[in-house]
């Protein structure tokens, strides 16, 4: 079927708001809070790509569990990469990582939403090559338990290797991402051995409440999937996951600054998305 | 007729070529205008500066390249981020994505410009220039489905002349200009 056809069906907002209140019951994930037109673009997208016509035709496919993991992967996006906005890293490599390791004994480290692992990996790389990575607790957490597998074997195709290349270079000039990974067939394997030292885990930013203090917060590019009031609830959740003075880094084109809850950051790099937790000290 | 108090926004979409093209535009343009002027242009994958800057040069209209959930104001020319689609939400606001690549690229010019027909309707004037793949025609086509008034670049003065081709075998447009006559039809709406 060509998106013409979809198009013409156009989904109804309502229809939409009946299959999230199906998805809530059967699943418990709530996407009530997704920026809807975004949202609908990519159920068309799913629907156009498993030639399923109408949201009614679409409900019963989805209370199988297999159909509905890949349906969640559709709508949830995963794109990530190594080292993804390089400039970002450079600033917490020169100007935020070393002070906050000073000043801490162990820096806690929280990969909010890491889909499948690449934003770990950069900080696994980027930590023993300053040093650092024996004083630091790293978490990662996704909603999607399956990209969470993928995170923990942090084992990825290998076509993607100039692009990891090109970020990395910026970020250490001279070095070679494929001297991180083993190639196995036509895959790349992190090789890394504390990497083993990560833990991961399952955890909704949306339902789930925070469970712990961490210095360092990295929230990137799963804002931009919210409507702006979960977006404000998010942030506030973040916020209290942070320690006094803690910063939280999100993703290149995700703000805080028309949020109430800016009030409780400053920023630090307006440019990489770098805040820092202001109150509480 | 296409009468000025229609129209509440521009899109324009380009491809290969079409940098040169948007130079030459901007640097016509008034200083102030009434409408947003939203733009959606292939670029290099992991070049992730200077487009704002390099076209900023030459255009009196400020040119930014919007946040997630930002407003969108009058006046002001918004790009689309490297490695980011760019659409406007139901609530008016500007949301961004990284869902995966339409016709091989990020941004998709489809999706800022279907966005933008489902929002403004027919009170929507969409450009598409020079390009050399198909992407943009459908956004037309939802353009033209929704009311709004398309033009393409003629190809005739296209560096690549794919894209108004596809744009023009998928759907009605509604002008096929001249860069000048473009320029022209802006200064005569915004
Ligand atoms: C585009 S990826 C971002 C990956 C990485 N942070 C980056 O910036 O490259 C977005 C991730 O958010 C996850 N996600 C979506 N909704 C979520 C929620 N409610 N709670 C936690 N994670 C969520 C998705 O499963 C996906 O892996």
């Amino acid at each position: 079927m060509s998106s013409t056809e979809i198009e013409a069906l156009n989904l109804p907002e309502g229809e939409i708001k009946t299959l999230i209140d199906n998805i809530k019951k059967n699943y418990g994930f709530d996407f009530s809070g997704y920026a809807i037109g975004s949202f609908s673009r990519r159920i068309a997208r799913f629907m156009e790509v498993n030639k399923i016509t109408s949201i009614a035709q679409l409900t019963p496919l989805i209370k199988d569990k297999v159909a509905f993991t890949s349906f969640l992967n559709a709508v949830t996006v995963n794109t990530t990469e190594l080292f993804r906005d390089p400039s970002m890293w450079v600033f917490l490599k020169d100007k935020i990582l070393p002070r906050l390791f000073e000043k801490n004994e162990k820096v806690k480290i929280w990969h909010a939403a890491c889909s499948s692992g690449e934003e770990v990996v950069s900080m696994v790389i980027l930590l023993k090559e300053l040093n650092l990575l024996h004083k630091a607790e790293i978490l990662g957490t996704d909603i999607n338990t399956e990209i969470l597998e993928q995170a923990k074997a942090a084992t990825y195709l290998s076509w993607r290797l100039p692009h990891y290349q090109k970020n990395l270079e910026v970020v250490f000039p001279g070095k070679k991402a494929e001297n991180y990974f083993s190639k196995v067939e036509n895959k790349l394997v992190f090789k890394m051995d504390e990497y083993k030292n990560v833990r991961f885990k399952n955890f909704d930013l949306v339902l789930d409440t925070s469970f712990s203090q961490f210095n360092l917060v990295l929230c990137r590019n799963v804002l931009i999937y919210f409507d702006q009031e979960q977006q404000e609830n998010i942030i506030l959740k973040l916020n209290g996951a942070l320690e006094p003075k803690g910063y939280l880094v999100l993703g290149a084109q995700e703000s805080i600054d028309w949020h109430k809850s800016s009030d409780e950051f400053m920023s630090i790099s307006n440019d990489n998305k770098i805040y820092r937790k202001f109150k509480g000290q | 007729m296409l009468s000025k108090f229609d129209i509440k926004a521009v899109v324009i979409g380009g491809s290969a070529g079409s940098l040169q093209v948007l130079n030459t535009i901007f640097s016509q343009l008034p200083d102030k205008t009434r409408l947003p002027i939203f733009v959606a242009v292939h670029r290099l994958k992991h070049v992730y500066t200077g487009m704002p800057e390099s076209l900023n040069v030459k255009s009196k209209l400020h040119i930014v390249e919007p946040h997630d959930k930002q407003a969108i104001a009058p006046g002001k020319i918004y790009l689309a981020p490297a490695n980011y689609h760019m659409a406007i939400e139901r609530s008016g606001l500007f949301s961004m994505s990284s869902d995966e690549m339409v016709l091989g690229s990020r941004p998709s010019i489809d999706i800022t410009l279907g966005s933008c027909a489902e929002y403004y309707k027919k009170n929507l004037l969409g450009i598409l220039l020079t390009g050399a793949n198909k992407d943009g025609a459908d956004g037309m086509r939802k353009i033209h489905l929704n009311g709004g008034h398309t033009v393409v670049q003629d190809p005739k003065t296209c560096m690549i002349d794919t894209m108004p081709k596809a744009a023009l075998a998928a759907t009605t447009i509604d002008q096929t200009l001249s860069i000048e006559e473009i320029i022209n039809l802006l200064k005569t709406i915004l």
